[in-house]
């Protein structure tokens, strides 16, 4: 074996795990603090075990000036405070893509006191390679050996200590999902961060031609006072040369370009006597290190089994029946989500449910009651009664009809987040792909459109798992068209107020979602041809084994996707409702007695001749698309308050909307611009005003023409 | 012994290979290296219809598009030819 092993005086495995005595708190002692960088591939359990050592609580952001999503937490454990920072998962630290750079310079600049790096048990070889990369970079790492049930489960047996010698590291077998090995794992981290624990890492052997011209660039580099200038080890510096890294030769040429002029020649010298790229090789031989490391440490007990994952494959992935599967499941979440929520398909089957939707109970009940109550009791402390108005009327009956759909929207993400954590979501990455590739995106578009249907706005950032930026914008462009459930709840409410029959209100809402997928296709086919031009990436994508969704990470997930919905609340639909009250109480007169006279009306009056020609020329229906401009769920409220009637069923009503004018109102509110907080995902995610004003211009664009098409389609056949 | 050497996307559900030389750009070269696809890794095609092909890998599964999957030239296996 090449493994140098340093373990023979580090007795860990015996002796060092008592430590637990030393965690009866002095709380005098000042407290320590220890940065923890946790690194790992992608579907090993690397935010299951960020939840268990964070519990639970987390900041998100992003990496400063990057769309990369950082996660940070922390534990204190005694006197110390463990700070714990979620590194992108990656399967490498090649500055191959945005995660990966990231990832790196966490390591090197922050120093990390330690680096907690998981990897799946049941598939040591490809999780091995990152190990590989970061011992690298330090040797100050835990290596969190996961997923232990499901390897012995495949008929692995990892044999720890055996493992942890050869990677000069400690090792601390785990099972997240259950939180098995997670006292230890903290332990270990506390010994290995205060420096109680000299690991001494491992060294890749690349060969006698590699090693020599490794030597040849490290003495380089010291002689040169390079490696002294930049934060790096040397060793790592002149491997990431010769695999011609630009990020490190950039850096390095700042400092001396005589260097990586003498690097290109050996790297020539080197490729013609070996025959193939450096860089290639270099992999390779890390990946002949790690499969001696996994010969020395791993039995595989006879022969292994044909998985549950293979049997599930087989079925879902099969040629004829993957996607009529994909269908069914994604329609059956649909269905859950729809009577969970508006009571359709439900209340078709069994009318006792009508009255049972979560929006409404929530929505007439709860809220009804909040500002029934605020009402009694501002008018019995002697409030002035435009104060009660505006409380009760304006404030909590619109904050509160947008809360509402909270619910909705959390369910929707509780469902995805199920899918994506068990591993069916990268099966329709896979299915799908051939499907998307007709409208310029591959099929690892199709989970963050999909998401669009909760909200446009996690969608839009769940477009970062996208590779070219060609992809993701195209996604972020289309990620408008798909209606969310804030949109869906105001179709809800139109629909219900215009069209009498049960049937034809179904009806009406299918082909709304039909049409939202027809335009997709359309738009980014045309957008695919006339912008793009270049084909969407090629996919490339691992399928993890198929697991038991961990409740923690499901929750987090939906809880992360659906709370800016709740800040939304309380700013914008906030902001929302005071100014539609003012708008509507007051006109040029003061305080006016009937909206006919307010601002609003004005203002509505103005616009309405843009509107005629889609059957939406009345002037509150153009004040409360102009509030849909903030966010959509505020439109149905909008016509209720401008109409002075509480409920906004009755509001629709009042104003008289006949069916071809209201489903011209439903295409147009499907379609017209993102939402405020959706826009401002756009420009955040794109990073460019120009894309940004692409997405508005073409989406007003479409709605308008789809509107007029059906409303002067629909006038000449004589509906109305 | 006969030498089959085609590309991945060519190969049938069932029939495993050698990998022989990536014939790519140095990034996805690269990529796919890291992935654990250099030359003289033995490859399993699991699926292979019209759309992506899913492999077996060094022990993991892997989806490639057809693209990537034909710039892989793989040796066949000479079993069950």
């Amino acid at each position: 074996m090449v493994v140098k092993s340093l373990c023979s005086t580090c007795s860990f495995h015996s002796s060092c795990l008592k430590y637990a005595g030393k965690d009866s708190i002095n709380v005098k002692e000042a407290i320590e603090e220890y940065t923890i960088a946790v690194a790992g591939n992608p579907n090993v359990g690397k935010s299951t075990l960020f939840n268990i050592l964070t519990g639970g609580r987390q900041r998100v952001g992003n990496w400063p000036g990057k769309t990369v999503e950082r996660k940070e937490g922390e534990r204190i454990v005694g006197n110390v405070r463990l700070k714990f920072i979620d590194l992108p998962g990656t399967y490498s630290l090649s500055a191959l893509s945005l995660e990966e750079i990231v990832a790196r310079r966490f390591i090197v600049e922050a120093k990390p006191n330690a680096v907690i790096n998981i990897v799946d048990a049941s598939n040591l070889e490809r999780n091995l390679y990152l190990t590989i990369q970061i011992l690298e970079l330090t040797s100050n790492v835990i290596v969190a050996l996961n997923m232990m049930d499901l390897a012995e489960l495949k008929g692995i047996e990892v044999g720890v200590k055996r493992l942890s010698e050869n990677l000069g590291v400690p090792v601390i077998p785990m099972i997240a999902v259950r939180g098995v090995g997670a006292e230890e794992l903290i332990e270990m981290v506390l010994k290995v961060a205060k420096g109680e624990i000299k690991c001494g890492g491992v060294k890749v052997d690349y060969g006698r031609e590699i090693e020599n011209a490794i030597n040849q660039i490290v003495k380089m580099l010291v002689e040169g006072r390079i490696a002294s200038q930049l934060p790096y080890p040397a060793r790592w510096i002149a491997i990431r040369l010769l695999e011609g890294d630009r990020e490190v030769v950039r850096e390095v040429l700042k400092i001396n370009d005589n260097v990586i002029t003498k690097v290109e020649e050996l790297r020539r010298n080197l490729s013609n006597a070996l025959g193939d790229d450096v860089d290639v090789i270099i992999a390779d031989r890390r990946y002949n290190f790690i499969e001696k490391i996994v010969k020395d440490a791993v039995k595989r007990t006879g022969v292994a089994p044909i998985t549950i994952t293979d049997k599930i494959d087989r079925i879902v992935l099969n040629r004829f029946l993957g996607l009529p599967i994909l269908i069914g499941v994604f329609s059956l979440l649909f269905i859950v989500v729809f009577s969970i929520n508006i009571g359709f398909p439900l209340n078709l089957l069994m009318p006792e449910f009508e009255e049972f939707n979560l929006a409404s109970l929530i929505g007439d009940r709860i809220f009804g009651y909040i500002s029934d109550a605020a009402s009694s009791y501002l008018t019995s402390i002697g409030a002035p009664s435009w104060l009660v108005s505006l409380v009760s009327d304006g404030i909590i009956a619109g904050v509160g009809a947008v809360l509402s759909f909270y619910p909705l929207i959390f369910t929707v993400f509780i469902l995805f987040g199920i899918l994506e954590d068990c591993g069916y979501m990268a099966r329709a990455a896979f299915i799908m792909d051939r499907v998307m590739r007709r409208f310029g995106l591959n099929g690892k578009a199709f989970m963050p459109l999909m998401l669009g249907y909760g909200c446009n706005i996690p969608s839009i950032t769940a477009t970062r798992i996208l590779h070219s930026y060609r992809d993701r914008l195209l996604a972020i462009l289309l990620s408008s068209l798909i209606p969310c459930q804030a949109r869906l709840a105001a179709f809800t409410i139109i629909v219900a107020a215009v069209f009498a029959s049960l049937t034809s209100q179904v009806l009406v809402m299918l082909s709304l979602y039909v049409l939202s997928l027809a335009l997709l296709v359309l738009v980014g086919s045309l957008f695919n041809k006339a912008i793009f031009r270049e084909e969407p990436s090629t996919l490339i994508l691992e399928l993890p084994p198929y697991h038991k969704p961990s409740p923690r990470v499901v929750f987090w997930h939906a809880e992360e996707r659906s709370k800016h919905f709740i800040i939304k609340a309380g700013t914008i639909i906030l902001g929302v409702s005071i100014l539609m009250w003012i708008l509507t109480s007051y006109g040029p007169v003061g305080a006016v007695s009937s909206p006919e006279e307010s601002f609003a009306a004005i203002i509505g009056r103005v616009l309405s001749p843009l509107l005629r020609p889609i059957g939406l020329g009345d002037w509150k229906v153009v004040v409360a698309l102009l509030t849909g401009f903030l966010a959509k769920e505020a439109v149905p409220e909008s016509l209720a308050i401008i109409s002075g009637v509480n409920d906004p069923i009755q509001a629709v009503r009042v104003i008289g909307l006949t069916p071809l004018k209201a489903y011209s109102m439903l295409i147009f509110m499907m379609l017209y611009v993102p939402c405020l907080a959706t826009l401002a995902a756009i420009y955040r995610e794109t990073g460019s005003i120009k894309w940004t004003i692409i997405a508005v211009a073409y989406l007003l664009l479409l709605a308008y023409f789809s509107s007029l098409l059906l409303f002067s389609i629909g006038s000449v056949m004589g509906f109305n | 012994m006969v030498r089959r050497v085609k590309p991945l996307a060519m190969l049938q559900p069932g029939e495993v290979g050698t990998v022989i030389q990536v014939v790519a750009g140095r990034g996805l070269t690269l990529r796919l290296a890291e992935m654990g696809i250099t030359p003289g890794t033995p490859i399993e095609v699991v699926h292979n219809n019209f759309g992506p092909i899913l492999i077996m890998v060094r022990n993991s599964r892997l989806v490639l598009g057809r693209g990537v999957a034909m710039k892989i030239m793989v040796e066949v296996d000479s079993f069950g030819s």
